[in-house]
């Protein structure tokens, strides 16, 4: 546990400016969207945004360290899958 | 099984033979050299040691351990460098070392100190902004910081400038007292100044695998100058590259033993006028050997 929060540190850090919009922007949907009633026009052009921006994140994630491939630097680094 | 060693060791790519039957052994503590020409097949076998690849038949191991079992608590103990390594560009040389520290429980803040500032890396630069050289340092301080018992080194010096490989090989020389070194190279030169073994891998083959003082000892450039023209046929086998010009004959002895060639050299010509025999440099060696290989194919 004590190894996969250090990576997930690492990962946040390295991702930090990307993980800052994506939280601005769900910030601005909630403030322009009402906790009641439908999506409104600029509700849903947000709600459009914040989820591209997701899969933007999750593109980042995949691609900072891609699983193919055998010259990552971490592959003989020593992480246990149990801490 | 020893801290290093490759027992039968096949790799097989779609048909293609990178590794034929592999067998050596690297004894505990020595700096062993592991050279040959492009495509020999040392980055694959060092490539199955470390289980970043699957041999087709036969096995490697390290730290006594089969290279298919190998562990974190195995890896905490060797270093492994590798010329094309990828390494996390965006982190800092300094977040880097921070980085990998709690992954090593060896890990020795002094030292890594003492790499940083002997390697002349500064730490607050990102690895993208570092030459290649620079990288390499980072790579290998970052595995010299946890005293590994075991340092692999798959072409650490390519590319890089006189000046950086020094230093390489200073740090490097630093850890030696304390850990096996397991490296490979077609840099003769540097090779030369400070491995104590050598083998010598030829089409996936180990041609020999000896002590360099034992290598160096029987290997000889040999001229004898005759009173006669010519060169006789069924000469010794271990008489590389023969060749005559006017009444001197020059090979490569490889298996030098003084009172012997001389007796050869007596009943192959006869009393020669002259006799002038020469040490040779690793690289004069490896020339010869790729050579005689590629005229024997």
């Amino acid at each position: 546990m004590k190894q996969a929060l250090h990576i997930f540190k690492k990962d946040v850090r390295y991702l930090r400016w990307e993980i800052g919009i994506s939280l601005a922007l769900m910030a601005a949907f909630v403030d322009i969207q009402p906790h009641s009633g439908p999506l409104t026009h600029r509700g849903a052009y947000m709600s459009v945004v914040l989820l591209a921006f997701w899969a933007f994140l999750c593109a980042r994630v995949i691609q900072a360290e891609p699983l193919p491939g055998n010259r990552q630097f971490w592959i003989t680094t020593p992480s246990s899958e149990g801490s | 099984m020893s801290i290093l060693g490759m027992y039968d060791l096949t790799k097989k790519f779609r048909g293609a033979v990178a590794l034929d039957g592999l067998n050596l052994e690297v004894p505990e503590g020595s700096v062993y050299a592991l050279i040959g020409a492009n495509g020999a097949g040392k980055t694959t076998a060092i490539k199955i040691l470390m289980n970043i690849l699957r041999p087709t038949s036969g096995c490697a191991g390290a730290l006594g351990v089969d290279s298919r079992e190998l562990s974190p608590r195995e890896f905490q103990q060797i270093g492994y460098v590798s010329e094309n390594q990828e390494m996390p560009e965006w982190m800092t040389v300094g977040y880097f070392m921070a980085y990998l520290k709690p992954f090593y429980p060896t890990w020795d803040d002094a030292r890594a100190e003492e790499l940083l500032r002997q390697f002349e890396l500064p730490r607050e630069r990102k690895l993208k902004h570092l030459s290649r050289g620079m990288k390499m340092k980072a790579a290998l301080a970052s595995s010299l910081a946890y005293r590994p018992k075991l340092i692999v080194l798959d072409e650490p010096f390519s590319g890089l400038d006189p000046l950086v490989r020094d230093e390489f090989i200073e740090g490097l020389l630093e850890s030696a007292s304390e850990a096996t070194i397991f490296i490979s190279s077609h840099d003769l030169s540097e090779i030369e100044s400070f491995a104590s073994h050598v083998g010598y891998l030829e089409g996936g083959r180990l041609r020999f695998s000896e002590e360099m003082t034992a290598l160096s000892a029987r290997f000889r450039e040999v001229e004898v100058t005759l009173d006669r023209i010519g060169l006789p046929e069924n000469l010794p086998p271990t008489w590389l590259r023969p060749e005559t010009s006017a009444a001197v004959v020059r090979f490569v002895d490889s298996q030098f033993d003084e009172t012997r060639t001389m007796a050869d050299i007596r009943k192959m010509f006869g009393e020669p006028r002259a006799v002038s025999v020469n040490p040779m440099p690793l690289r004069a060696i490896f020339v010869t050997l790729a050579k005689a290989e590629r005229r024997a194919a």
